[in-house]
């Protein structure tokens, strides 16, 4: 199988950044929730606020460059006037259609929201620091916000997925 | 009882918080009016390969960071009302979501 260069970037943005941010958002989801419950002594606690930052952050730099790659390299191609781009073959086919006003259309806005979440994430987490772990209601709201930033990331890899197996970027 | 007192307020936390939400929120109304009126949908087209998508996402991100900053300067030294702040934040997020999905800001098209 031969990729060419719109390829390799739609490779890059959904299949090496998804599973890189499913991990880190792993990590980050376990450390802010066990962040309470860890009973650390201040060096072990000061190791566990850096994991925790470092997850964070690195998940919100994983989720821009998701974001960035798909709106300014891979969009630009699906979305070519040429009669042999992906948009323009779903839109030619009734019964794809919907591939493209239903799931590229949800796709495309929703996972905006992504970054903006994960970013808010990330300042509390690095502001509050070692006091987030006495801060229940703050420690929650982050929670709640990454597990937001997940599922309006979730929408936008697993659509990706299923339009680039229906209609690849070529 | 005793009272818990925190080195620092929760005002820049929830300053973070509610600007994200109006983020969310502001990327749901572009979403849903550049579908109600051409001249929008038009106005958005900031970079036409990729078309209005940069525009709507521009307008987000310059509605957060600048709602960001002036809450947090607002907030920065206040103790603030985490349930009522956390709750309207929710609430523009989850307006935000339901104006990207697109059986909802399709409603103009007639679908």
């Amino acid at each position: 199988m031969k990729l060419t260069m719109h390829g390799w970037w739609t490779v890059v943005h959904g299949f090496v950044l998804v599973p890189v941010f499913l991990l880190v958002f792993a990590g980050g989801l376990l450390e802010l929730l066990t962040l309470r419950h860890k009973g650390l002594t201040l060096p072990e606690s000061s190791h566990a606020l850096h994991r925790l930052k470092t997850r964070v952050w690195a998940m919100a730099a994983v989720v821009w460059l998701m974001i960035i790659t798909g709106t300014y390299v891979s969009y630009p191609w699906y979305r070519a006037k040429s009669p042999d781009s992906p948009r323009s073959k779903l839109l030619a086919a009734h019964d794809l259609a919907a591939w493209h006003t239903f799931a590229m259309e949800w796709k495309e806005h929703v996972a905006w929201a992504s970054p903006i979440l994960a970013t808010a994430v990330g300042f509390i987490v690095t502001y509050y620091g070692a006091e987030l772990a006495a801060r229940n209601d703050l420690r929650r709201a982050a929670i709640v916000f990454l597990v937001l930033t997940f599922a309006a990331s979730a929408v936008g890899g697993v659509l990706g997925a299923f339009i680039y197996k229906v209609a690849p970027i070529g | 009882m005793t009272t818990v007192r925190f080195e620092k307020t929760n005002g820049p936390a929830l300053a973070a918080i509610v600007a994200a939400g109006f983020g969310v929120l502001v990327l749901g109304l572009c979403t849903l009016l550049a579908e109600v009126s051409t001249a929008t949908n038009n106005a958005l087209n900031w970079w036409p390969p990729a078309g209005p998508l940069v525009g709507k996402t521009g307008v987000a991100v310059i509605a957060w960071f600048v709602t960001w900053a002036v809450l947090h300067l607002a907030w920065r030294r206040r103790e603030v009302s985490f349930r009522m702040w956390w709750a309207v934040a929710l609430g523009l997020i989850l307006i935000g979501f339901l104006l990207t999905f697109p059986p909802i800001f399709q409603i103009p098209r007639g679908h």
